[in-house]
């Protein structure tokens, strides 16, 4: 079924690791799924399962082995490299799972970085950035590295730069596994305001503080669709 | 347009002084490299000017006689014969040898005072007037403790005792470092060759050079009695320079390009220095966003940033090492004899061609260093280079 409010859409999208050898990875098997857009999509399933895989792929940072990946009516799966990057800095924003901040950076200048090929003044970059780092209460750690940040600072900083281009999608994975907590209480918070502010969020989790706050529910096993489930109402 | 390139060549500054590691092993390899390089075109350089200069400075013709295939003395009765010749005006005899001053070797010219190089200058005393009086080049001199009014004996002819009138400098330094000059009749009979010359220094008008060589060559054309004349114009002698220095150069350039090839899978290895870190980067870099291309600019320029440090660098470190430190020892291995410590201003000249080629040595070297595995990383599916 594909709805008007469809955005993402995979069609028997499979990811085999080390294709036809002995040591052949199933990652992902035959998965078809939407995403409708102002929702938040939960991936869920065990360690193994195939979330960061089929996350992966719907961020356009990882290509399948098989099967569609449609962004509205858009084939990305045959786009080129080039032109999934532009869809990366355009319409996804991606918060990784260990958070892939670069080290050397500062909070804004890792917030601002995905803006250096489009926006040219640093002065309106550096705003941008700084301005959103408030938004997540990172006002004053603007000018700190990774290093010296928490966990919990270094999650928000890195929804602040998957934020930054003002994305259609804000895609995150296992955003729960290196933050303690109040930072996961936090975090839901952020993502229920962006919800609510018309953005489309898709998280692999099996942590299930974010449960209640889900619309859809997809759960995986050994990299296959196990179930979908919808929350009308009431806790999925 | 140029906003964005500006803002990439930003970052690539950024990430050199980040990389800061990375960069100075890069700049230090590269400048260990381009060091000798630059070293020796300037020395060859300088050589190759200095003699030019000699050139410039002497005869319009060289004669000399042929004997067995090999330059041999000419009689000095030869000299009224030449002087008749249309468009001659002047026959100078030179005599010229080598001796060792115990164990020094130096260098023994005699001939007339007007006939010495108008670039020879007096740093002390006076040319020589009376018999046995000779002027010694400055760093003969100082090598040897000798002062005007000192005497020395050369071990070709200790008989004669020689005393220094003058001590001098020359523009062409290499040549002039070892000279002893004399005056004609003292040199002739310091290498015992009465009524010889070693050669004849002919001075012609202007534009009349290639007839009088062709005349001066046929004298004794026919006559199975008297010796070939071998004669060499002005031009000549510049050309066999030119070419000489030239084809050195080259052969150098060409080993050295080789040299470098070579080097380029050390520099690859080097040059991954970090790469690891780099490669994640990258991954995280094309994850958010940026594309394959704009990566590569940025790596570019950071490259052309590099190398626009490391070649002036070496140009820098090469010209005070031969202005500052005389070439202390890296002159000796481009020089022959000369010693770790050259006894002489050692001659460089810095010309913008091979300053251009050790530029785009550089270059070369860090795009093969890095740009392949920048690109490899940047067309690898983010999802594995982050890993």
């Amino acid at each position: 079924m594909n709805t008007n409010n469809t955005v993402l859409k995979t069609e028997g999208l499979s990811k085999y690791y080390n294709p036809e050898r002995p040591e052949e990875v199933r990652a992902l098997r035959d998965v078809s799924i939407e995403i409708n857009s102002r929702k938040i999509t939960i991936i869920s399933g065990p360690s193994g399962s195939g979330k960061t895989t089929l996350i992966s792929i719907l961020g356009a940072i990882d290509r399948p082995t098989g099967g569609h990946v449609f962004l509205h009516e858009e084939e990305l799966t045959a786009l080129s490299d080039e032109a999934l990057a532009l869809i990366r800095r355009n319409k996804i924003g991606f918060i990784f799972q260990d958070f892939n901040l670069l080290p050397r950076l500062s909070a804004w200048e890792n917030v601002a970085y995905p803006l250096i090929p489009i926006v040219y003044k640093e002065k309106e970059r550096k705003d941008r950035a700084v301005a959103l780092l408030e938004m997540l209460g990172l006002g004053k750690r603007i000018n700190h590295t990774s290093e010296e940040m928490s966990g919990g600072e270094q999650q928000r900083v890195s929804i602040a730069r998957a934020l930054v281009n003002n994305p259609e999608i804000l895609i995150a994975d296992e955003p729960s596994s290196n933050i303690d907590a109040k930072a996961i209480e936090n975090l839901i918070s952020i993502l229920v305001d962006l919800k609510n502010k018309g953005m489309t969020i898709v998280l692999s989790t099996h942590d299930d503080a974010f449960y209640p706050y889900a619309d859809v529910k997809i759960n995986l096993k050994d990299g296959a669709l196990i179930g979908i489930e919808h929350n009308n109402g009431g806790k999925i | 347009m140029l906003e964005r390139h500006l803002n990439f060549l930003k970052v690539a500054s950024e990430n050199i002084i980040r990389y800061k590691g990375r960069s100075i092993v890069v700049v230090l390899c590269l400048v260990a490299i381009l060091l000798p390089f630059i070293t020796a075109i300037a020395i060859s350089q300088g050589v190759k000017s200095q003699s030019l200069l000699s050139v410039e400075e002497g005869a319009d013709i060289y004669l000399t006689y042929d004997q067995y295939g090999k330059n041999s003395a000419v009689p000095l009765s030869f000299i009224k014969e030449a002087q008749g010749i249309e468009g001659i005006l002047k026959v100078v005899p030179r005599v010229i040898g080598r001796s060792f001053i115990g164990n020094y070797l130096t260098v023994v010219a005699g001939m007339p005072t007007d006939a010495l190089p108008p670039s020879l200058s007096l740093e002390k005393g006076r040319i020589f007037k009376e018999e046995n009086e000779v002027i010694i080049g400055a760093s003969l001199a100082r090598a040897l403790n000798l002062d005007i009014g000192h005497s020395f004996t050369l071990d070709i002819n200790k008989s004669r005792i020689l005393k220094v009138s003058g001590i001098f400098s020359s523009k062409s330094s290499i040549w002039s470092a070892d000279l002893v000059f004399a005056s004609f009749n003292d040199a002739a009979e310091i290498f015992r060759m009465p009524g010889q010359a070693s050669d004849l220094l002919v001075y012609t008008r202007p534009g009349y050079n290639a007839r009088i060589a062709e005349v001066l060559s046929a004298l004794h054309e026919g006559d199975k009695t008297q010796p070939i004349i071998r004669v060499q114009t002005k031009d000549l002698v510049r050309q066999y320079f030119n070419k000489g220095f030239t084809m050195k150069e080259g052969i150098f350039t060409a080993l050295y390009t080789v040299a470098i090839a070579i080097a380029i899978p050390a520099l690859l290895v080097v040059s991954g220095f970090g790469m690891g870190e780099r490669r994640r980067e990258i991954g995280i870099i094309k994850a958010i966003g940026w594309q394959t291309s704009e990566i590569i600019e940025v790596v570019f320029i950071e490259n052309l940033l590099l190398s626009l440090t490391a070649a002036p660098m070496a140009l820098l470190i090469s010209f005070i090492w031969i202005k500052l430190f005389n070439g202390f020892l890296i002159a000796q291995f481009f020089i022959a004899e000369i010693g770790i410590l050259p006894a002489f201003p050692v001659p460089a000249r810095y010309m913008p061609l091979p300053l251009f080629l050790s530029f785009a040595f550089a270059l070369v070297l860090t795009m093969v260093g890095s740009m392949y595995s920048t690109w490899r990383s940047a067309v690898t599916s983010p999802a594995v280079t982050m890993k």
